[in-house]
């Protein structure tokens, strides 16, 4: 029989259960995760899966797929697979989550690729970290001595997740708020030049002529996320429709971000940044 | 070499499809791998390996045991690459063994020791430059243009373009004394029984190509497949075992050929009414390496310039550029495309300069029957356009919308302040030759025999997957001899004795197909009875001599058949996302009768969608005289939002019998209109395809910027 | 590794390496994807199954997450009821078949129904999209499917 790969095959471990993965850990410390698999593959044109030579795959961990509806969040399995997201009915999975997984691959990959992979695979340069980053979302990373939480806000300036051995990304935690108006744009897939993709997300809560809150952000690959929080807060409170002079500022500060990026953005990114700012700052409308 | 008797294909005892000659897991089938050139052009002086294992098999230029030479019509080239490379990725060695994988490790360690060549080598073998030199009317005037009038010049660009089948390309020989096997999905069965025999110098009735099912019928891969085959009969007849050879997604991609970039400038001076007093054009077509077929696709190139419109005095320069690039093809078509893509793209110009509605121009300026073509012959009728041309126009109200959008960027600053999208509508209008230039004087055969158990076997020179024409043949082969449709066999093998099988490109076969069957099956049917069984009876169809088309004079008539059609392509700019959405497109077709309707819209929309892909998304980057990897990752076929609605109508003279071919007219066609609406959207600055993204922005920006300095 | 399975209905035991994907051994052991490619990255279609009642690319998969699970084919699809009535409706649209993808096309548009059963016209032309062909047989797949969809109403309608 030919197989496309060299060496002594690796060691692979199913676990059924997050406990059981986790005690996997102990003679194994060195052990690498593989969930859904298509980050890593969807990069690499390969004839074999390739895999380390210790490698714990959690398609078999139910608990890690769980679906938890709390008062004021949401709790999402790591290892929940993005159509199984996309399922979710009603308004517990907010819509910008949702538009930006509904845009990532097609609806069979979906079936394979999970939250966490994304997540941890991509770091900010993921399609789903901006969303849950504006949604302020928290992950639980899990060891066998206990457990912490991280926020977006820490992920966004590390540039990553970083787990170490013997972690797992368990747990996604999405607070439930009201966000009447969300805003999605993508530009360009895998398939795209990486200076001609983009996308941006925005969400706003406008409440008796006023902007209450405001969130945005711009995510160019290659380059990282815009978010600027403190013309967020500025914005915040500011009568509907924003008057001229606002917006124009507001545009200029986005436009200072732009430079400021480690790596450039193209023209064509600049100018759809840009437009895509303008076009959000005329639509915030009263409810 | 003496030729055997000829015996029909039906009668033959060694080749059987139905034997399991070429099952998958036949035992002691070797892999083979191509071995390829990595440098651009350098003169060979030696090959180093590892040591080929038992049992391995290696061919190299010296072990070819008949003609070295692979031969497309008038071109021809090297099997394998001997004293000077031409490109990267040419074949020089090939090689075979029991694993592919271990095959293809081998083939990775192969180096061949190339040196730079001599600055005299270099000039004498640098790629060359076919010219040709069109004259019409009055050179002069042709070249200075007439005075007093107004002169419209543009250079118009497009890119070249992935065949875009996915289907895996694997090609199985078996070579015997007495039969040369060949399994593979080509186009052109008879060109691979002619390659293969001539490589193996062998009798082309021993060569039995089994012709598997290739996707749809624009499937361009003409001749690349037979030298595939050439590639594997060569092993297998080195290693006397049967050998299958696999070409990587990424091989294809990077060596298979492609649609041929061109870049054409055209000036014309235009009466005040519009007329074309004279027209200059420089073409030039990239053929790539040893310029495969260059003849054939500049001569139609400049078909497609000069043929649609009147003229006055007219000069084109075009040039077939070979380069050190692989070797490019017919993909989407053999050429007139690229020419219909200029001129009509230099029309839209035209149009804007005379203020003129571009449905109005083309219909007063097609040819009417008073007048001669571009290469002196006489129309005995309008042309077809004349009528096609303002009723696609008014059925998809061309003028009006055309002049709504027209003044839609008169708004300017609605679309900056609200970032509504942006709309243009394009008309284009053109043809598809049928036949080759150079070889259209080929016979067609068909082939029936009645067995003794009753069934019907068909030996028809096309391989197709449609389905429904084979389904349509059976039944009327069915009905003539009153026997069950399951009765009834197409037998999808191919010898020495069809010469004339495929291309179906060249849509030939597809025309005169037809009435061939009806002729054999009612020859079957006035012998049966009276003779035993089994009976064949083989009809075969062969040009009447007419007026031939001189490549040199460029006089004559240039094809056996043109099909007309026009295309209006709609489309949205989203400012806010760089994106083009296509809202419709509508086609009028003149191809006569359709066998199948069915079949025929399939063929249109199986154009539409290359000429989308070619316009928008589909993009090849050259890096270092190879395709860049990383346009393999991310070559796109159109998706689900470049697709629109498409209202295809056909048009059918009241005295057409017989069908004529329209596979390229979608292709043809829809590019340049869907280049017309981009334009008309969002700047008359862009002339090129594919359009990218960032030429929108650009577009865009340049919009943006005009809009500021008038406010 | 010998890891036992359901291929089409079928109890199968299937021999590969753990670093082989589901694609491949299925090629290769149990015949199935005969005279069929794919990209290796998920995006082309043409190696997808249906892996415990969830679509998806077997080039991705590793074999070594099949055991004991279900596998269903385009192949075993296609000798379903579903496959054939909707075969019928293709072909009265005038469907011209596609070596390429017409079975891969129909396999992965229900296996999309199955997973999300309100899914509209517009949504069926974009999952149709999602499987890159050359062939014009996507308008024929685009009526095809909407019929289809009127027909499920018509049937719910008539339940009710």
């Amino acid at each position: 029989m030919s197989v496309a790969v060299e060496g002594p095959p690796p060691l692979v471990y199913s676990p059924r259960s997050l406990a059981e993965a986790l005690a996997l850990f102990v003679p194994n410390p060195q052990a690498q995760l593989f969930a859904g698999g298509t980050a890593w593959h969807t990069e690499h044109l390969t004839t074999s899966i390739m895999l380390p030579p210790v490698t714990l795959s959690l398609h078999l961990a139910e608990d890690l797929r769980r679906i938890t509806y709390g008062e004021r969040s949401l709790d999402l399995g790591g290892t929940l697979s993005l159509n199984q997201l996309l399922s979710v009915g009603g308004p517990w999975v907010p819509s910008i989550l949702k538009e930006a997984a509904r845009v990532i691959g097609t609806s069979a990959l979906r079936n394979l690729a999970t939250l966490a992979g994304n997540v941890c695979q991509k770091g900010i340069l993921g399609d789903l970290f901006p969303a849950l980053h504006l949604l302020g979302a928290q992950f639980e990373i899990r060891n066998l001595r206990g457990s912490r939480w991280l926020t977006t806000q820490q992920v966004a300036e590390e540039g990553r997740v970083a787990l170490a051995p013997g972690e797992i990304l368990t747990r996604v935690r999405i607070p439930q708020e009201d966000w009447p108006q969300t805003f999605y744009q993508k530009i360009g897939n895998i398939r795209t030049p990486w200076d001609e993709r983009l996308a941006m997300m925005g969400l706003a809560r406008p409440k008796n002529g006023q902007l209450e809150a405001l969130r945005l952000s711009f995510h160019l690959p290659h380059s990282g996320l815009i978010r600027i929080q403190s013309l967020e807060a500025e914005l915040a409170g500011q009568r509907l429709p924003l008057p001229h002079r606002v917006r124009s500022q507001a545009q200029e500060r986005v436009d200072e971000a732009l430079n400021q990026l480690p790596v450039p953005a193209s023209i064509f990114q600049r100018d759809r940044v840009l437009h895509m700012m303008r076009w959000i700052l005329t639509r915030l409308d009263d409810d | 070499m003496a030729r055997a008797k000829k015996k029909s294909a039906a009668e033959d005892p060694h080749f059987s499809p139905e034997k399991e000659l070429f099952h998958p897991s036949l035992p002691l089938l070797l892999a083979g791998v191509t071995i390829r050139s990595e440098v651009p052009h350098a003169r060979i002086v030696g090959v180093v390996h590892p040591p080929l294992p038992e049992g391995w098999t290696m061919v190299l230029p010296h072990d070819i045991p008949g003609n070295p030479m692979f031969q497309v019509l008038r071109s021809r080239f090297p099997v394998l690459g001997d004293e000077v490379v031409q490109y990267v990725g040419e074949p020089l060695a090939l090689v075979a063994g029991p694993d592919e994988d271990e095959v293809r490790w081998f083939a990775s360690q192969v180096r061949f020791v190339t040196k730079n060549l001599s600055l005299d080598e270099f000039v004498e073998d640098s790629p060359h430059l076919k010219r040709k030199k069109v004259i019409g009317g009055d050179k002069t005037q042709a070249l200075m243009g007439v005075a007093g009038t107004m002169e419209v010049e543009g250079v118009y660009s497009s890119g070249p373009q992935d065949h875009g089948h996915l289907d895996p390309v694997e090609i199985m020989v078996q070579v015997t004394p007495q039969v040369v096997g060949v399994r593979l999905k080509t186009q052109w069965p008879a060109h691979v029984v002619g390659s293969v025999a001539r490589a193996l110098d062998r009798d082309p009735n021993e060569v039995k190509v089994l012709g598997t099912v290739s996707s749809g019928t624009a499937n361009s891969q003409v001749w690349y497949p037979s030298l595939l085959a050439v590639h594997a009969a060569l092993l297998s007849q080195a290693s006397g075992k049967p050998v299958s050879m696999k070409l990587t997604k990424e091989e294809e991609f990077l060596f298979s050929p492609k649609r041929p970039e061109a870049r054409t400038l055209l000036r014309t001076t235009l009466a005040p009414d519009g007329r074309i007093l004279s027209l200059m054009a420089d073409v030039v077509v990239q053929t790539g390496a040893y310029g495969v077929l260059d003849d054939e696709m500049l001569d139609r190139t400049v078909v497609g310039i000069l043929a649609p419109y009147k003229l006055g005095h007219f000069v084109v320069n075009a040039h077939a550029e070979a380069s050190h690039t692989p070797p490019r093809g017919p993909v989407g078509g053999l050429g007139e495309g690229l020419g219909l893509f200029a001129i009509e793209s230099h029309v839209h110009d035209l149009c804007r300069a005379l203020g003129q509605d571009p449905a109005q121009w083309r219909t007063e300026q097609t040819l009417t029957k008073e007048c001669s073509s571009f290469s002196g012959v006489p129309l005995r009728a309008d042309s077809p356009l004349k009528m096609l041309i303002p009723q696609l126009a008014r059925s998809s109200d061309f003028s009006r919308k055309y002049a709504a959008y027209e003044l839609m960027q008169e708004r300017l600053e609605r679309f900056q302040e609200e970032a509504l999208p942006l709309r243009g509508i394009g008309l284009a209008a053109g043809f598809q030759g049928n036949g080759f230039l150079a070889g259209g004087t080929n016979p067609v055969n068909v082939e029936a025999r009645l067995e003794q158990d009753g069934r019907l076997s068909l030996y028809i020179p096309i391989v197709t997957a449609n389905n429904r024409l084979v389904q349509l043949w059976k039944e009327s082969a069915a009905a003539v001899l009153q026997i069950p449709v399951t009765d009834v066999r197409i037998c999808p093998v191919f010898t020495g004795d069809h010469p004339a099988g495929g291309p179906s490109i060249s849509s030939r076969a597809f025309e005169i197909v037809p009435r061939l069957l009806l002729q054999t099956c009612e020859g079957i049917a006035q012998k049966r009875f009276r003779q035993p069984l089994p009976i064949t009876v083989r009809k075969v169809y062969r040009r009447n001599k007419g007026p031939a088309w001189d490549s040199d004079d460029f006089s004559g008539k240039p094809f056996l058949t043109f099909s007309w059609g026009a295309a209006v392509a709609e489309v949205e700019l989203i400012p806010l996302l760089a994106e083009i959405r296509i809202r419709k497109i509508s086609l009028l077709i003149d191809a006569g009768p359709r066998i199948d309707e069915a079949s025929a819209r399939n063929a249109v929309t199986e154009g539409v969608q290359m000429a989308v892909g070619w316009a928008i998304t589909e993009s090849i980057q050259w890096e270092n005289l190879t395709i860049s990897h990383q346009s393999f990752l991310r070559y796109r076929l159109p998706g689900p939002r470049e697709l629109p609605p498409l209202d295809i109508q056909f048009f059918e003279g009241p005295k057409e019998t017989a069908p004529r071919g329209l596979g390229s007219l979608g292709a043809n066609l829809v590019a340049p209109a869907l280049l017309s609406a981009i334009r008309q959207a969002v700047g008359p600055d862009l002339k090129s395809i594919p359009v990218s993204r960032k030429m929108l922005d650009e577009a865009l920006r340049y919009h943006e910027a005009s809009f500021d300095s008038e406010r | 590794m010998k890891l036992p399975l359901i291929l089409n209905g079928d109890d199968v035991t299937l021999d590969g390496d753990t670093r082989e994907s589901l694609f491949t051994v299925l090629q290769r052991e149990a015949g199935v994807f005969q005279e069929k490619t794919n990209c290796r990255k998920g995006t082309c279609g043409r190696c997808h199954v249906v892996l415990d009642s969830k679509e998806v690319p077997s080039c991705l998969v590793p074999f070594f997450q099949v055991k004991q699970r279900e596998v269903v084919t385009p192949e075993g699809f296609s000798q379903t009821d579903e496959y054939r009535q909707f075969r019928l409706i293709l072909d009265e649209e005038g469907l011209v078949e596609c070596a390429e993808c017409t079975d891969v096309q129909i396999f992965h548009l229900f296996s999309y129904l199955e997973l999300f059963p309100q899914a509209g016209k517009e949504e069926c032309r974009m999952v149709i999209g999602e499987i890159p062909c050359r062939c014009g047989s996507r308008p024929v797949l685009e009526r095809g499917a909407a019929r289809w969809l009127e027909r499920k109403e018509a049937v719910r309608v008539g339940r009710r």
